[in-house]
């Protein structure tokens, strides 16, 4: 780890773990990174894209029209979606990173886990987050992460 | 804690953010006018029905749940009716209200989306409606929820809709003073339902509450990363109580689609159509929500555009269908005795058939000319006694467009509306 995400992987932690409101002058550094998105996903690409991100291939007519169907047929959306995005989290299909593999390297699993579902690497300052977390939430598992990530915000465009 | 508890926990923040733009510049306080009643139910008799099979009983009586009269179906097409149960009612719905007998289509192609659309605003429509987006003007559920107290939340208003094709697009218009802000709830229960979504859609990923309050703060932590708001495609906003206990119910009835519990729940001698499933799923929804606005539509009667005699089984099938929401709105807790029912096609068929000849000699009708006959139709006012007038029959002339002022009067939200409606309340329905 280089020695600036060590330092805000240092500061991260103490401020994940405190509960007094304590300001860290973490100099220049970006919290944030859009990237390029400006694009809402329609419905069919965000459950597309959400399935192929998750299984690493296309996801199969019966499945996509199922979760089209569910989609089209009731009116809250928001419930819906994440209706949808935790139906593919508890597929018995999916491969999941476990416990130890992410333990063992969580450096691996943050910048995939970014790849992944954002399309981009994190920046030092999120890195250093979730680093931070990983460390801190021990019953964190990747289930928990990638449902965090396909219910954020930035998921939702490209 | 399950994970409809973290869904209510997760809303919690959007809901907080969401008020102020649910209530721009609605109305804070309850509707001026006095309510008739609390909750109003409109059937949507849909498909396209013409007054001559149906109150004009030219083949009889077709719909002997719904009105009176005991004369015989038509001798070729009787073997085609299937027998339905004995009615749970002790009397025909005609004679818990007024039976309208000359109400017109008036304006618009007689279409089914036309129709819908026209019976859900009260406006009449023209051949320029789009098919693909929201109605222009504000729909009876945005009405009903911009005109009335903030308590009247989406969960008080529903679209039950017979299926996707289009017609989920009627919960809310794309008018700028109402819109998606006062929509109604909208669900396709017989697609929602159905097995392949009910087997596939899981509710199983659980959070205990320190779990879920961790991934709540990490929603937040990537959100606060993120500066665009996502605000297109959201859909009705209900608020997290209300999300918790509607997954609490899709839940329950998916696992009884996949139990095996919704296999002819009303114990139909032959099968359930599709209308009795919808209505079906209105009732449990009735029954778990109590709305004080639901509109639910039937639409297998369409099958008139090729086979008659179908048509005319699927009228029976309605009519039973419709007896049965009735009873159980008067077996309902809060609905009993304090609910309007109004039933009413949304437009008629053509007087001259096509040239389809179906299994007993007969054939089809379209209804796409737009001749006086697919612009006839009925409407029914059900009621409790001194609410509604009883055992009546009205036929003056009035119009598909009159049931949306008649449910904001019987709402008591009709003069707030600061829009035109060109209809007019079906005064003689009520005591």
């Amino acid at each position: 780890m280089s020695t600036v995400r060590y330092y805000i992987a240092l500061v991260a932690l103490v401020f994940s773990s405190c509960s007094n409101e304590v300001v860290y002058n973490v100099g220049t550094l970006k919290p944030s990174n859009e990237g390029t998105k400006t694009e809402l996903k329609d419905d069919l690409q965000f459950m597309s894209i959400a399935y192929r991100d998750l299984f690493g291939e296309e996801a199969p007519p019966d499945a996509l029209s199922t979760m089209r169907k569910a989609y089209i047929s009731f009116g809250d959306k928001e419930l819906i979606i994440d209706e949808i995005v935790q139906t593919m989290l508890v597929s018995p299909e999916l491969e999941l990173p476990s416990d130890a593999a992410i333990a063992a390297d969580r450096s691996a699993f943050i910048s995939d886990t970014y790849k992944k579902f954002l399309l981009r690497d994190p920046s030092d300052f999120e890195f250093a987050f979730w680093e931070s977390q990983l460390i801190e939430q021990t019953d964190l598992t990747a289930k928990d992460v990638y449902y965090v990530f396909m219910t954020c915000q930035e998921y939702k465009y490209y | 804690m399950d994970r409809r508890s973290f869904l209510k926990k997760s809303a919690l923040g959007a809901a907080s953010i969401a008020v102020p733009t649910i209530l721009p510049s609605g109305r804070l306080f309850a509707a001026t006018g006095s309510r008739r009643a609390n909750h109003v139910v409109f059937c949507l008799f849909s498909g396209g029905v013409r007054n001559l099979e149906s109150v004009l009983k030219n083949e009889g009586n077709l719909m002997p749940h719904m009105l009176k009269g005991n004369s015989s179906v038509s001798s070729d097409i009787a073997g085609s009716i299937d027998a339905m149960p004995s009615s749970p009612l002790s009397k025909t719905l005609q004679e818990y209200g007024t039976l309208f007998t000359n109400i017109k289509f008036s304006d618009g192609p007689t279409g089914h989306f036309n129709g819908h659309t026209s019976a859900i605003t009260g406006q009449h429509t023209n051949s320029n409606l789009s098919l693909r987006t929201n109605p222009p003007m504000p729909t009876v559920f945005e009405l009903y929820r911009k005109h009335n107290s903030p308590v009247h939340a989406a969960r008080n208003a529903w679209w039950i809709s017979h299926s996707n094709n289009l017609y989920p697009l009627l919960n809310h218009s794309s008018h700028p003073d109402y819109g998606l802000n006062y929509a109604a709830n909208q669900i396709a229960p017989n697609p929602f339902f159905g097995w392949d979504v009910s087997t596939n859609l899981r509710h199983e990923l659980e959070f205990t509450d320190q779990k879920a309050a961790t991934i709540k703060d990490l929603q937040a932590y990537m959100d606060s990363n993120f500066k665009k708001t996502y605000s297109l495609n959201s859909g009705v906003i209900n608020s997290a109580d209300d999300r918790e206990e509607m997954v609490r119910w899709m839940t329950e009835i998916q696992n009884h689609r996949i139990t095996g519990q919704l296999n002819n729940p009303w114990s139909i001698p032959s099968w359930m159509s599709g209308d009795q499933y919808n209505v079906f799923f209105a009732e449990e929804l009735i029954k778990k929500f109590q709305p004080e606005l639901t509109v639910v539509n039937l639409f297998n009667v369409d099958v008139a555009h090729e086979n008659f005699s179908e048509y005319c089984n699927a009228l029976n099938r309605a009519d039973y269908a419709v007896a049965h929401l009735w009873d159980t709105i008067q077996s309902t807790p809060g609905m009993k005795d304090d609910t309007v029912l109004i039933v009413m096609p949304e437009i008629g068929r053509n007087l001259n058939a096509n040239s389809i000849i179906d299994q007993n000699g007969r054939a089809a009708l379209d209804h796409t000319n737009g001749d006086p006959m697919s612009r006839d139709v009925f409407c029914m006012v059900i009621g409790p006694d001194g609410v509604v007038n009883q055992d009546s029959v009205n036929t003056d002339l009035g119009a598909t467009v009159d049931v949306v002022p008649t449910i904001a009067d019987i709402l008591g939200f009709r003069q707030d509306i600061d829009v035109s409606l060109p209809g007019n309340v079906l005064q003689s329905a009520f005591s």
